[in-house]
């Protein structure tokens, strides 16, 4: 038998969590994403900021 | 019947007396910024293996969001959890490292006046040691709601006490109390 995988393309929530999700680096933020997409953001970390901007949020 | 296996079938325990004790209760006699609950002592998980906490309240005419504090040394909140519209579209919540947690945040609050319920369910984890608990809370006005599982590092729970952000206030007769049970 044939093994069929579908590889979904990556979302900026995917790649927020990937880059600031991992808690014991202890970035600080509250995040709101819907759908893959994020909705709202606050933080003062300047890494997050920037990669929120690279995204288009303002 | 015939032979049966002794031991088999557990007898059933005596049914045991749980200590339901109202730890603090408070209903605003004026607009108030903030409420805190002391205890005479540390809350702890040696005592207490569960809280129980309810806020009912109205925010004022400042656009603000409430939010609570479950121990003067808490530092870091963790929260994971969602925003539910009235039609039933949920957002997504993550909260890392901040503090203090909101009691709903901007999307629950969208603007100032708003009636509120809040239902916090909270143990302290000492193995974690972490205040570690379930929040839900509802906008009446908004046809909101918020969840969120929340951990808040702290070992005891030594005060309570809720704050509206910028200038905002909880409006009179806004209810605070707060319930724990015993663990013996």
């Amino acid at each position: 038998m044939k093994h069929y995988t579908k590889h979904l393309p990556e979302t900026e929530v995917d790649e927020f969590f990937k880059l600031f999700g991992d808690r014991k680096k202890k970035y600080k933020f509250s995040l709101q994403h819907r759908n893959g997409k994020i909705v709202d953001c606050e933080t003062d970390d300047t890494k997050i900021i920037k990669f929120l901007k690279e995204k288009g949020l303002k | 019947m015939g032979d049966c296996i002794q031991g088999a079938f557990a007898k059933a325990a005596a049914a045991a007396t749980v200590s339901f004790e109202l730890l603090d209760y408070e209903d605003f006699s004026a607009d108030a910024a903030s409420y805190t609950f002391t205890p005479s002592s540390a809350l702890t998980a040696d005592n207490y293996s569960q809280f129980l906490i309810t806020i009912t309240g109205k925010t004022d005419a400042v656009n603000a969001l409430p939010t609570i504090i479950f121990s003067s040394s808490s530092s870091n909140v963790y929260a994971v959890g969602a925003t539910i519209e009235a039609n039933g579209d949920r957002t997504s919540l993550t909260v890392s490292n901040t503090a203090p947690i909101n009691i709903g945040n901007a999307t629950t609050f969208p603007s100032a006046n708003q009636n509120f319920t809040c239902l916090i369910s909270v143990t302290i984890n000492p193995l974690l040691g972490y205040i570690t608990g379930y929040m839900q809370t509802m906008n009446g006005n908004a046809l909101f709601s918020e969840q969120k599982w929340f951990e808040v590092t702290a070992s005891n729970i030594d005060s309570v006490e809720i704050d509206m952000t910028s200038t905002g206030k909880f409006k009179a007769d806004t209810r605070f109390a707060m319930y724990g049970l015993k663990t013996s």
